[in-house]
């Protein structure tokens, strides 16, 4: 059967004893045996009472979040225009917007404090683990539609098209057979790790299978990482009469970049003896920490971008604003300035791993792709298929070294 | 078979990822014996083929080449102690299939020269992670014998992966015998916390030494004896599945254990507002006892241990389980006696005939139909508690009963029982 942490068992039990003893030792004055036998009969009756009070507690508590739902969606006659000036004002007043939309236990479950660093990690490219927030499947249309909203105004045109393109490749997989009960739109989740602000910390995290969005917010300055991508399938795909394909341009963008290589350059970039089924610095887990486990030293392989020419280097920026560019200007615009000025470049190494003789070739199981700066992180894996098994799938991850979860944890 | 049925049950703990996680991890789980340490690797065919390509064969063929595995390890894994490296023997290697997925199991012995040897290890181990970048080592201490640390549930140590190859293992337990009183308590708190077995009990011991009447029973007080029979026809049950089931390798009813535990108690809740077994009572007793010990025997691990260690493990739990027992017995008999004296005892034994009943179906539903009876933290609390409470309601209303007596024995020799 199931045990419990001794401390819990403890504390129930200890609790229900007082009980107990209080009952019977205020019952000894009529001291008759059948009277003694009669309140021992009612305790036992009460006494479980007790007990099954405890988890029935638990449990109307969760189902007054879904009659909350509905009751919330009378009153969301919310505006939900948000007119501010500037990316910071916008953004939080479309969180503010949302957050108008939900119950009171549902703004309690969205919103985490900010030093909280487990729930800052709690990220994952698997389907169906634990999350923080709110899930979207428990939410209204109307909640839904404020949740979106607040999403498009995070992300650039460009970005919100990864997050949609990758919500659809989700409900694709359902529509060809994935478990619907892991898979789909509705297993998403969206949580604040502190409460939205133009002038305070706060962190926007949006996530569930293949996607990661933890855009941590200082001072109204927005570092989106860690940030995880992935897409199953990786080329384009029809659902719902609609075509998309959501990391194409990112790994089309890498591709390119290899592709602009010598011969030479290329076999210098190839990461000889090394072989990755995965990305090297993935998901955190909730373990609250920053990874320490990227390369340094001579360990740190591959091309550096500073000795290349000018149009391969305007390949390798390319590539690097195909991940920058998915937010707006009060993220990305220092962002960019830090990973591509002179110096970071001298420092940046790109580099491969796979099959030299297939070459950088996403559609064969192993092909890993990376650009390894003093800050910036990149690392593109091609995976075989999960649902779709005669296909690579991505995985990907873009990582700064020094400012992950914005230096907050 | 057992480390077998172990992992299963991580898979299936990690059923979701497993589904999702094309790139598997290794686990290594490690048992710290008196003078060894034994050691089970798990390493998934997939990766391990990429590190070492002959591994693919293997999977074609279901071999293990054992001599080619023993110098790969060789090569990656390395233990030592005071600067001393410890020789490390591949004793045997399979390939199996855990969760759809193939996996090379090998279990590995370290021998040291003397005990002192083992007290700080230091562990090296690159295995498939020198090739496979991104590959991590799950690594688990299965069972130490110096701190009695013989649970279930294995306790991760820490996840070896690229950059972080090395790991220093220091041993917490210091003397046998602390080990040993360790391993008693993990049976106490075994027995103490399930209450499944709990409930069986109370069942039990609130009919013992009765006698059949019509449709119920003849309520008497029950003797010493009686209940030393009962209980030990239990035990001897108990310990022999306890010691089949992790010494040999007998087949255990594996998942079906806690349905047949449930059932068990369901039938001895039964018994007590409808006498279902009259005759051969400690007969039946055994028969129960078997079960249980089949459900003790999976709160146990100490796979990979030596036999002498083994018996040593087995001896402290079973101590912890009959201490419990016994205090059970000797604490609830007398109670049990005065309070079949009063009229009320046998409204009370059907109230928690019923109440554990219940409390039998839901286990039971729990382990036939996890999908509609999902095992809540909070369930298991509040019958353990209520469990805890009927002992208190017992011993409780015993006392008072003992101390009430003087001024009703007038009314109770008017009416008798």
């Amino acid at each position: 059967m199931n045990y419990n942490t001794p401390s819990n068992l403890l504390k129930s039990t200890l609790r229900l004893l007082l009980i107990v003893c209080a009952f019977s030792l205020t019952a000894c004055g009529n001291s008759e045996d059948t009277l003694l036998a009669d309140t021992s009969a009612t305790e036992s009756g009460s006494t479980s009472d007790d007990g099954s009070d405890d988890t029935g507690d638990e449990d109307t508590g969760d189902e007054g979040d879904s009659e909350d739902d509905d009751s919330s969606d009378e009153e969301t006659a919310t505006d939900t225009s948000c007119n501010e000036s500037g990316d910071m004002a916008e953004l939080v007043c479309a969180a503010n917007t949302f957050m108008a939309t939900l119950s009171a236990t549902q703004q309690n479950n969205l919103i985490y404090d900010f030093s909280d660093s487990a729930a800052k990690t709690t990220w994952s490219n698997l389907p169906s683990v634990s999350r923080n927030g709110l899930e979207m499947g428990s939410l209204s249309t109307t909640q839904q539609a404020a949740a979106q909203a607040l999403l498009q105004v995070a992300l650039t045109e460009q970005g919100y098209q990864d997050l949609a393109g990758l919500l659809a490749a989700d409900d694709y997989l359902v529509s060809i057979g994935a478990g619907s009960n892991q898979y789909g739109a509705d297993h998403y989740y969206l949580a604040f790790i502190g409460e939205p602000s133009v002038t305070d910390n706060w962190m926007l995290q949006f996530g569930g299978h293949h996607m990661a969005f933890n855009i941590t917010y200082l001072a109204g300055v927005g570092y989106p990482v860690p940030m995880h991508e992935g897409a199953e399938p990786k080329g384009s795909f029809e659902i719902n009469s609609s075509t998309y394909a959501p990391l194409k341009d990112e790994g089309e963008a890498l591709v390119a970049m290899f592709n602009g290589l010598s011969e030479d350059e290329l076999s210098n970039a190839f990461l000889y003896d090394e072989y990755y089924s995965d990305v090297l610095v993935g998901p955190d887990n909730g373990n609250g920490t920053y990874p320490s486990y990227y390369p340094t030293g001579s360990n740190r392989k591959g091309v550096l971008v500073g000795e290349l020419t000018e149009e391969q280097q305007a390949l390798v920026l390319d590539a690097i604003e195909a991940w920058v560019n998915d937010y707006p200007a009060n993220v990305a615009e220092h962002l960019l300035a830090d990973y591509t000025s002179e110096e970071a470049l001298s420092d940046t190494y790109i580099a491969w791993a796979g099959s030299e003789t297939y070459g950088v070739d996403v559609d064969v199981s192993g092909t890993y792709m990376r650009i390894d700066g003093p800050r910036l992180w990149i690392e593109v894996v091609c995976q075989g298929g999960v649902i779709i098994r005669n296909q690579t799938h991505y995985h990907t991850i873009f990582r700064d070294k020094t400012y992950d979860y914005g230096n907050s944890l | 078979m057992f480390w077998r049925w172990l992992l299963c049950l991580f898979m299936l703990s990690l059923a979701g990822q497993a589904i999702a996680h094309p790139a598997s991890e290794s686990r290594m789980m490690l048992a710290v014996d008196e003078h060894s340490v034994g050691i089970a690797l798990y390493l998934p065919v997939e990766q391990l083929s990429v590190a070492m390509p002959e591994a693919r064969h293997w999977n074609t063929l279901r071999h293990v080449a054992t001599d080619k595995l023993q110098s790969y390890l060789a090569e990656h894994l390395q233990l030592r102690s005071l600067q001393r490296l410890i020789s490390v023997q591949v004793n045997e290697a399979s390939v199996q299939t855990i969760d759809q997925e193939s996996y090379v199991v090998a279990r590995l012995t370290a021998a040291a020269d003397d005990e002192n040897a083992l007290r700080t290890l230091r562990l090296h181990y690159d295995g498939i992670q020198h090739r496979v970048i991104n590959h991590r080592t799950l690594l688990y201490l299965s069972s130490d014998i110096w701190s009695g640390e013989i649970g279930a549930h294995p306790q991760l140590l820490d996840i070896l992966r690229y950059g972080h190859n090395e790991l220093d293992i220091q041993r917490t337990g210091d003397s046998r015998w602390y080990g040993f009183t360790q391993i008693i308590l993990h049976g106490t708190r075994h027995i103490l916390e399930g209450s499944d077995h709990l409930a069986f009990l109370i069942s039990l011991l609130m009919v013992t030494g009765l006698k059949r009447r019509r449709t119920g029973w003849m309520i008497k007080p029950a003797t010493l004896k009686d209940s030393l029979i009962l209980v030990s026809a239990f035990a001897l049950g108990h310990c022999a599945t306890l010691a089949l089931n992790t010494l040999l390798p007998v087949p255990s009813i594996g998942r079906w254990v806690e349905a047949a535990v449930a059932v068990s108690v369901l039938l001895a809740a039964l018994n007590l507002s409808y006498p279902l077994f009259w005759r051969s009572t400690p007969l039946l007793a055994v028969l129960f006892g078997l079960i249980h010990g089949m459900a003790f025997a999976s709160a146990l691990n100490i796979d990979g241990l030596q036999l002498a260690s083994k018996l040593v493990a087995l001896t402290g739990f079973s101590i912890g389980l009959e201490l419990v027992q016994i205090v059970l017995v000797l604490a609830l008999l007398p109670c049990i006696n005065l309070w079949r004296q009063s009229r009320a005892y046998q409204p009370i034994s059907v109230l928690v005939s019923i109440l554990i009943s219940i409390f039998a179906l839901i286990w039971l539903g729990q382990q036939l139909a996890p999908q509609w009876f999902l095992p809540e933290l909070s369930f298991s609390l509040s019958t353990l508690a209520t469990l805890m409470i009927v002992i208190a309601v017992i011993v409780i209303s015993a006392i008072k009963y003992a101390m009430c007596l003087p001024s009703s024995r007038k009314q109770r020799q008017v009416s008798p029982i």
